[in-house]
């Protein structure tokens, strides 16, 4: 079998132009058929759309407007905040599920890292056999992390969820449409933080929503509220008096997974090299 | 020459095509949904979210109906700390009255003040295997004022401090006037700086 050099080029430019209209036109195709509407609500919210379609980069800083920042300077790992979620959010109290937990990270002297988070931190860190290890080692540095759902503005979670049931609405606050869920975990898998987890109760998936219920009302987070040496804040940026924007003003701020680049909206104060 | 030329000249173009008719189409329908809705584009349901009850109260609201208490803790060490910490989660007292249990053990001041790797160097912390024996904390330090006088006012020291500085010498088992039988086992220390006997 023979081929023209015309011939071939001829098919190389019909298998580009068929993969370009496969990759680059089936995902809004796709989602005009399943919620017409939704993107109508979608161009609602921003007013520079156009016909409900729109760079990422143009309206997601506006709207995402809360952010929450952990100081790891401060927290003493009382495990106040992760029981207060525990009860605010009715989380299943095995020590297995959680939507916020509280890391303890031990480095000695001969720069081996050591963390752990019994029962998540919801007891302390206080108990004899939580601390055995650490009895005669020479710890150079120990600290406190606290962690919970990033809200990222670049979510991977929603990116794969097969059937749409978890997003991040137009304050920025990542949801789960319990309804929708069915419990395929996918979503749990692509977190990069393990901020996810399923509901053995109701077999949807779960995770921190910042407590959309309080913060909704006009109350802080329970972590947040319950935080005794204040390492929570939580607030909304649009107000440059708020404390979250003095904090963001005023620190020096990490997030965690910074190359992934999933643009997390926790903040970490005092973040060290070794926590992931 | 010319047939470098012309190679050069498919390359190009077939690079243009390439760019052209896959990654623009790509970059303009890559819509902002994909990262607030996904791929199929989920239903919003955060008004659902937001119906949910509060458990948790703000402490500030407490102030209503506690505020002597309220004023004393607000000022004291413990201002900072959320009243729900000890006293459980307050939005249904403050709706409806319901009563709260509050958790005076040990372990709750354990949770935050016995001393553990990891906290803060300069957060106030003891050991509690010698601190204290098995008695309550609050027996000593008043919660909603640990810094300044106990939750149950004890006597006064109506004499000076100055060269006085063991108070088991005159206040010991037989000496001029003895503390109460209760107090068996407390040291010089536990007299003042336990915030019981405040001295001028």
């Amino acid at each position: 079998m023979s081929i023209s050099r015309r011939d071939f080029i001829k098919s190389c430019g019909k298998g580009l132009l068929a993969g370009a209209i496969l990759y680059g036109g089936l995902p809004p195709l796709l989602r005009g058929l399943t919620s017409p509407e939704r993107v109508q609500a979608e161009s609602a919210i921003s007013p520079g759309a156009v016909g409900g379609i729109k760079l990422d980069r143009i309206n997601s800083e506006e709207a995402s407007y809360w952010r929450f920042a952990v100081d790891i300077n401060k927290c003493i790992g009382c495990g106040k905040c992760v029981k207060a979620c525990k009860l605010e959010n009715n989380v299943p109290l095995q020590p297995e599920y959680n939507r916020t937990w509280v890391e303890r990270y031990v480095i000695s002297t001969s720069d081996a890292v050591f963390v752990d988070s019994p029962n998540a931190g919801i007891d302390g860190f206080t108990a004899e056999y939580m601390n055995v290890k650490y009895k005669d080692m020479d710890v150079e540095k120990s600290f406190f992390v606290p962690k919970l759902c990033n809200h990222c503005d670049k979510p991977p979670c929603v990116r794969v969820c097969p059937v749409g049931a978890t997003y991040k609405n137009k304050e920025g606050v990542v949801l789960v449409n319990r309804q929708a869920c069915i419990g395929c975990r996918y979503c749990v898998q692509a977190c990069p933080f393990g901020a996810r987890f399923l509901d053995p109760r109701l077999k949807v998936v779960d995770k921190c929503t910042w407590c959309y219920h309080r913060i909704s009302k006009g109350s802080l987070p329970a972590c947040v509220e319950v935080c005794p040496v204040g390492a929570r804040v939580f607030g909304d940026t649009r107000d440059p008096e708020s404390t979250i924007s003095k904090l963001i003003r005023e620190q020096k701020i990490g997030i965690l997974k910074q190359d992934l680049g999933c643009e997390n909206k926790v903040y970490y104060v005092g973040l060290e090299k070794e926590v992931q | 020459m010319k047939h470098l030329v012309r190679a050069g000249g498919l390359l190009v173009a077939v690079l243009a095509v390439t760019i052209g008719l896959i990654a623009l189409p790509r970059l303009v329908s890559t819509p902002q949904a994909l990262d607030s809705y996904g791929f199929y584009g989920g239903q919003d349901n955060s008004s659902e979210w937001a119906s949910l009850p509060e458990i948790y109260a703000d402490p500030n609201t407490c102030n209503a109906c506690h505020e002597e208490t309220h004023s004393l803790w607000a000022q004291s060490k413990h201002g900072g700390v959320s009243c729900e910490n000890c006293h459980g989660p307050g939005k249904s007292h403050e709706e409806q009255g319901t009563s709260l249990t509050v958790d005076t053990s040990r372990e709750l001041c354990k949770l935050c003040h016995d001393k553990v790797v990891g906290r803060p160097k300069d957060f106030p912390q003891v050991d509690l295997t010698t601190h204290g024996g098995e008695a309550l904390c609050i027996t000593c330090h008043n919660p909603h004022d640990p810094m300044r006088r106990a939750l149950t006012p004890a006597p006064q020291i109506s004499h000076t401090l100055e060269g006085r500085a063991d108070c088991l010498l005159c206040h010991g088992r037989g000496g001029i006037k003895p503390y109460p039988a209760d107090h068996a086992g407390r040291t010089s220390h536990t007299c003042l700086f336990s915030y019981c006997h405040i001295g001028d």
